[in-house]
């Protein structure tokens, strides 16, 4: 007997029955499984074929269920479109469920992850169920709370165990409403594309379905208007209303045909009373066509990313696979190859193919299956397999990190592993969880793989930043035995060394001078690097200054001619959000730009992003994190695809750099010129006349040539009318229009009745002109005036006054002929400290600071008096300055002047200096470009301690600010006293303190 | 009288800054409240006058500052100043509701002392006029004064630009509005550029055979042309040639800075109205130019040196 036999009836009726209201989009599966995606591990010990099997629905129009099909018990993740919630409400979760094998525990999640304030904000509730073998109704209560509002997800979890019966699962009438809600269901329209990609020649025509199901206990009958969005410029490029007319219970597909040149869209549909939560948006990649031709990765520039096949398992998952996203595991690199990838650095992306821990997984026994796997796996779509060996698995993972650490040695090797020797310029907090396997294992693993991948691997890696983690005496070892047994197996294979990282404040030149002193530069035919610091052109540490930088550290010991990798830079811009999160959400012109930086500034390849920065989320595109269950390719995959097509192959062939911060970069590609140009200091009103040349913008659409803005996207440039020679020249002296030829710091300081602001001249000629000021209750009283000589910077004082009649974002006016311009600015309302004014900070008898500071002649004196009973040892105990009893003082003697670009960067006047006076010697550390003369005098009182420090100082106005550190005996400092609030006094010069002078002490 | 100190400025020489608290003079029923403000509850009958004796040296100019209210009728106040060598200036005060800073420039001429009056014209009808805060600065030459035009931005408090008026009986009075995106201060002067409405400054002292340079901002509605002009009037009437001199400019849609050189002419044969050192600015709408409300701001006016 049919046991839902008695529920047919009221089947037929489901669809109407249906709650509005409910959340859960296409929660009866009329629409077939449009909303839905599932991610599933597959698992060679089940599944040796890898076979995947897509979602289905099954059951009559009116009765459509969803199937999850596994017959090979591996673990799934099922999804489900967005939707939204509102805080403090009460939900049900209710949908019907069944499993070919009773008993399987159905974990249901509820997810909202957004990015707020520059914090990522995690907050979910979840329950489970164990299903039956016939059709069960469950449901789930839960409460908002106070965080689970805006875009939330639901996805299903199964088969979590190791060992997994083979199970269908299946599924019906999903909904989510708010608790107290009745209402009818309403109409729902699910927006499809054949293909996620369309390859063309310039456009493509791309047929659009809309599937509509009306599902309201009406007849609906209205326009449906179809809108299609570019994702990058987020212009709308095509709208057209259709008429709909649907009876209570019917599903129809309406078509329409678009005509979309390269670029990346997102395919809306929208109706009066439709709610979004009841549209499933398409999309569409349209790429030119990338044809794989010869390629020799030693030689030739192409587009790469880091990643890999996600072979995940322990400790994540109990049992080991490779995750796919609603797609067979050859799609992602079958559209890696579409667009144009073709090397692949194996690191964060699952299991690598040379992973240590499933090669050897017992000692002495080998397995090559994984290996040769991955290698011909990715070679069948021409990738070649770029070997990190050894990763980043000597860094011992956290305990909060073990449940989804992949990094690691064998376990049979790990307890023979020792600590390494650790450096000053590794990463803080470090120590104790570094170890490194004897060499001689190291050697034969290095050996094992050489040997078995030859041919297949041109390309190894030795480590992944090193310099965070150990010193060069501990790196090197490793780097040379590695070098030893590669060469011996594959004397064609290169080894690229360092892998340096200027990641998390750790510095690179130490650990790559002692990497060469110790004979290094012979054990690699290549150099890496990971650029944190200098992410751009328009970085305060520049990346092209950077990479000559790094070049001239080769140079110095012998090794100009090493050819430079960037193998990875997962955050491409400059930002002061620190959530990295946000920071790896590179658009389409940071990856272009930081592509040809690197191609134009002779770097071997550019290798920089991580793979899953290619795709889109479609059903969860609120999310705040990358968590993918589709393989859609996004705006950054069309920027690739058409870096590869333009760029591919090409060799460097000239740099210019202009004024209003333009950049160009020419190269010759199989003899032919191409070049690109784009406005690395992001300034506005910077236009060319590109006359003469092919222009396309960064996805490869021609542009008309003309005069065109010169904003931070880059176009490219082919031959035009110029050709050969002339392209060259003419890239050379393009006629720039700089429509505000000075501008200014993006920042001003506010202190004594004035606006303290810098101006840049960014001409080629001198300018003169007025400055102004208004803005959030202030206004200049008068305008000043300046002449700019060109390409210089110039301070301005611009006496202001409170006004309660002027509003708006503070904003500097100036005017260098006719009209006024207006600049937002950031405000910094500094505080004022009066010379020989004591200052008092803390409590008085517990943790307390007194303090003034003067000036003398062309001295500075600066008097503290400390309350602290307890010292923090007189040894440092491998402590930092900070982390010791310590006073922090930091010093601007140029504060009110600020670089245009970079206004809160430290400059060759900001210098900190540390007070240690618990220390039996060095005492007194100065961190300081140039030499200081500093004299100090410290005293032990009954209650703690007196400094005395004196320094030369002839500014007239000087930014200064203290820190004061209490530590116990040799533990780390447990709490401060700040004099300037809560600002980050290390990294940003305009949060401390102004002290004018003016002639007095 | 009250002396300041004197003092130099980098830029020329102010002789002297005298308050004038102590050497008024009022007539019945002017009265004084004792802390340096002056009231008269004026009838409509006779011409009380409020005096200020003063000293003078013959060549010199004085610049007279006071504050003046009136907060009852709309009565006319004259400011006659009577030299010693028998010249006598007529001026108009011009209270308004608020305290508002007034500023006059006189000439001394050949007299070695002269008296300030203000007395209430019977025909201007009665009313309350108060005065306050009189100070005489005195300036061997123009070039010692600085910028010559009082409150060139607008930002004194003043409600009313008093130092600016219509030249011709029927134009628009030019009034303060909001500066909108200025590079400084809060308020311009609007003046509303349109056929038989001329701008006229208040009195301004010049050099014979000097220049000067005027410099403002200026910024139309719509495009329009402006007749700028300085012209010499001798206070004490006209005689001979007339002199005034000036530019059209072109007023476009953005603030921008003019700047002009004015050459005040030496042969006082031919400009008799040099002997009295006085002129003042002109704005006039270009003949068939459209109208158009222009805003004005920054006004200065200096001898260049």
């Amino acid at each position: 007997m049919n046991p839902y036999s008695f529920l047919l009836p009221l089947l037929l009726l489901l669809p109407v029955l249906l709650p509005a209201g409910n959340r859960i989009f296409n929660g009866s599966f009329e629409l077939g499984s449009a909303g839905c995606a599932v991610k599933t591990l597959l698992r060679p010990d089940t599944n040796a074929e890898l076979r995947f099997h897509p979602l289905e629905t099954a059951g009559k129009p009116g009765e459509r269920y969803l199937r999850l099909r596994n017959p090979y018990g591996q673990r799934f993740e099922l999804y489900f479109k967005e939707f939204s919630l509102e805080p403090e409400k009460s939900y049900t979760l209710r949908f019907k469920a069944r499993c070919t094998v009773p008993g399987r525990r159905l974990a249901v999640n509820i997810s909202r992850v957004m990015l707020i304030n520059g914090k990522l904000e995690w907050s979910g509730v979840n329950t489970s169920f164990l299903l039956k073998k016939e059709w069960t109704a469950y449901e789930y209560h839960f409460q908002s709370g106070r965080k689970l509002n805006g875009y939330a997800h639901l996805f299903l979890t199964g088969m979590d165990e190791k060992n997994n019966p083979p199970a269908d699962f299946e599924f019906d009438s999903f909904e989510l409403f708010e608790q107290g809600e009745e209402s009818s269901s309403g109409v729902e329209i699910a927006v499809s594309t054949p293909d996620f990609t369309a390859v063309a020649e310039r456009k493509a025509r791309i047929p659009v379905s809309l599937r509509i199901g009306n599902f309201s206990a009406e007849e609906f009958s209205k326009d449906v208007e179809l809108s299609v969005l570019d994702d990058f410029t987020n212009a709308v490029v095509f709208r057209k209303k259709i008429p709909v007319r649907l009876q209570r219970g019917e599903v129809r597909e309406f078509t329409e045909t678009l005509s979309l040149r390269f670029g990346c869209y997102t395919l809306r549909a929208a109706a009066e009373g439709v709610p979004d939560d009841s549209v499933l948006p398409g999309s569409v990649a349209v790429i030119g066509k990338y044809t794989a031709g010869p390629l020799d990765p030693r030689r030739d520039f192409c587009v790469g990313l880091n990643g890999g096949l996600e072979f995940s398992g322990f400790p994540k998952y109990k049992a080991p696979g490779y995750l796919v996203c609603n797609a067979p595991l050859e799609r992602r690199l079958e559209l890696l190859a579409k667009m144009g990838c073709r090397i692949l650095r194996e690191h964060d992306g699952g299991y690598e193919s040379t992973a240590w821990c499933i090669l050897e997984k017992e000692q002495g026994k080998w397995d090559f299956r994984h290996l040769d796997f991955g290698l011909d796996l990715m070679r069948k779509y021409r990738i070649e397999p770029f070997a990190c060996l050894g990763r980043i698995n000597f860094l011992r993972a956290r305990p909060h990190q073990l449940h989804w650490w992949t990094k690691k040695w064998p376990d049979w090797l790990d307890p023979l592993c020792t600590e390494v020797r650790y450096a000053a310029y590794n990463w803080n907090g470090i120590r104790g969880w570094v170890f490194l396997p004897p060499l001689e294992y190291w050697r034969t693993y290095v050996r094992k793989i050489a040997e078995r991948a030859k041919g297949r691997i041109r390309c190894y890696e030795i480590f992944n930043e090193p310099n965070g983690c150990m010193s060069a005496e501990s790196y090197l070892p490793f780097l040379q035995t590695a070098y030893e047994e590669i060469k011996a197996a594959d004397p064609a294979a290169e080894v690229i060394g360092f892998s340096v990282t200027e990641d998390f404040g750790v510095k690179t030149g130490q650990f790559v001078r002692e990497v060469l002193a110790g004979g290094g530069g012979r054990s690699m035919d290549g150099a890496s690097f990971h650029p944190y610091t200098s992410r751009e052109l328009g970085s305060a540490a520049p990346a092209d200054r950077l990479i000559a930088e790094f070049r001239q550290l080769l140079a110095e010991a012998g090794y100009k001619d090493l050819p430079l990798w960037n193998t990875e830079l997962y955050y491409t811009f400059d930002t002061p959000i620190k959530d990295g999160a946000f920071q790896s959400m590179a658009q389409p012109h940071h990856i272009a730009a930081r592509f040809l930086t690197d191609l134009g500034e002779g770097v071997r390849q550019s290798i920089f992003l991580q793979q899953d920065r290619i795709w889109k989320l479609r059903l969860i595109p609120h999310h705040g994190f990358g968590s993918f269950m589709e393989w859609i390719p996004g705006p950054n995959f069309v920027v690739f695809n058409a870096l590869a097509r333009f760029f591919e192959s090409a060799e460097p062939a000239g740099k210019h750099k202009f004024p209003g911060g333009v950049a160009v970069y020419a190269f010759r590609k199989k003899g032919e010129p191409v070049a690109a140009l784009w406005n690395f200091e992001k300034r506005d009103g910077i236009s060319v006349d590109l006359s003469g040349f092919k222009v396309f913008d960064l996805f490869g659409n021609p542009l008309r040539p003309g005069v065109l803005p010169v904003t931070p996207v880059p176009f490219f440039l082919r031959e035009g009318k110029w050709k050969g020679e002339e392209f060259f020249k003419r890239l050379a002296h393009l006629p720039l229009r700089i429509r505000h030829p000075v501008v200014p710091s993006g920042l001003v300081r506010a202190a004594g009745g004035k606006i303290h602001a810098t101006l840049f001249n960014q001409s080629t000629a001198s300018v003169s002109g007025f400055a102004g000021f208004r803005g959030d209750g202030t206004v200049a009283t008068e305008m000043v005036p300046f002449t700019i000589p060109p390409r210089t910077v110039h301070s301005v004082a611009i006496p202001v006054s409170p006004s309660g009649n002027v509003s708006g974002r503070p904003r500097i006016l100036l005017s260098t002929g006719v009209g006024i311009s207006s600049f937002p600015m950031e405000e910094i309302r500094n505080g004022t400290v009066t010379p020989g004014e004591r200052t008092v900070m803390g409590t008085p008898g517990d943790f307390c600071g007194t303090w003034s500071i003067r000036k003398e002649g062309k001295e500075l004196i600066f008097d503290l008096s400390v309350d602290d009973a307890t010292s923090s040892g007189a040894d440092p105990a491998g402590r930092r300055p900070w982390q010791q009893d310590c006073v922090e003082l930091f010093f601007d003697f140029d504060p009110l002047r600020l670089d245009p670009d970079h206004p809160r960067q430290y400059t060759a006047d900001t210098f900190r200096i540390f007070l240690l006076p618990r220390l039996k010697r060095d005492r007194t550390v100065v961190w300081s470009d140039s030499p200081r003369s500093v004299r100090t005098e410290y005293r032990t009182t009954q209650t703690g301690y007196t400094v005395s420090l004196r320094i030369p100082c002839d500014a007239p106005v000087i930014g200064f600010a203290l820190k004061l550190n209490d530590a116990a005996p040799g533990a780390n400092a447990h709490r401060s006293l700040i004099s300037a609030g809560e600002a980050e006094l290390h990294r940003d010069r305009t949060s401390f303190h102004l002290l004018f002078f003016n002639g007095r002490n | 009288m009250k002396h300041l100190p004197l003092f130099l400025f980098s830029a020329g020489v102010l002789l002297s800054v005298e308050s004038a608290e102590n050497t008024l003079l009022p007539e019945k029923p002017w009265v004084s409240d004792g802390n340096g403000e002056y009231t008269i509850h004026y009838t409509g009958s006779a011409r009380p006058a409020l005096k200020l004796p003063l000293n003078t040296e013959p060549g010199h100019f004085l610049r007279i500052r006071l504050e003046s209210r009136s907060d009852s009728g709309t009565p006319t106040c004259f400011m006659v100043f009577d030299r010693s060598d028998g010249k006598r200036i007529h001026l108009r005060l011009r209270p308004t509701r608020n305290w508002e800073a007034q500023t006059f420039w006189l000439f001394t001429g050949a007299a070695d002392s002269a008296a300030l009056r203000w007395n209430p014209d019977p025909n201007g009808g009665a009313g309350t006029i108060r005065i306050r805060k009189i100070i005489v600065d005195r300036f061997a030459a123009p070039r010692d004064a600085g910028n010559l035009i009082p409150d060139g931005n607008f930002e004194s408090g003043n409600e009313t630009p008093l130092f600016w008026r219509v030249h011709l009986k029927g134009g628009e009075a030019p009034r303060l509005a909001n500066s909108g995106e200025f590079l400084c201060g809060e308020r311009s002067l609007v003046f509303s550029s349109k056929p038989g409405n001329t701008l006229i400054s208040g009195a301004l002292p010049v050099t014979p055979g000097r220049k000067y340079r005027l410099i403002f901002w200026a910024k139309g509605e719509n495009a329009t042309g402006l007749r700028t002009a300085f012209s010499l009037w001798s206070p004490a009437g006209h005689r001979g040639d007339h002199f005034h001199t000036g530019s059209l400019l072109r007023i476009g849609t953005e603030w921008k800075r003019y700047e002009l050189t004015i050459g005040i002419p030496a042969d006082s044969k031919r400009y008799p109205d040099l002997d009295e050192r006085i002129g003042a600015l002109t704005f006039a709408a270009e003949k068939n130019a459209l109208p158009a409300n222009v805003l004005l701001d920054e006004f200065s006016f200096e001898e260049i040196k």
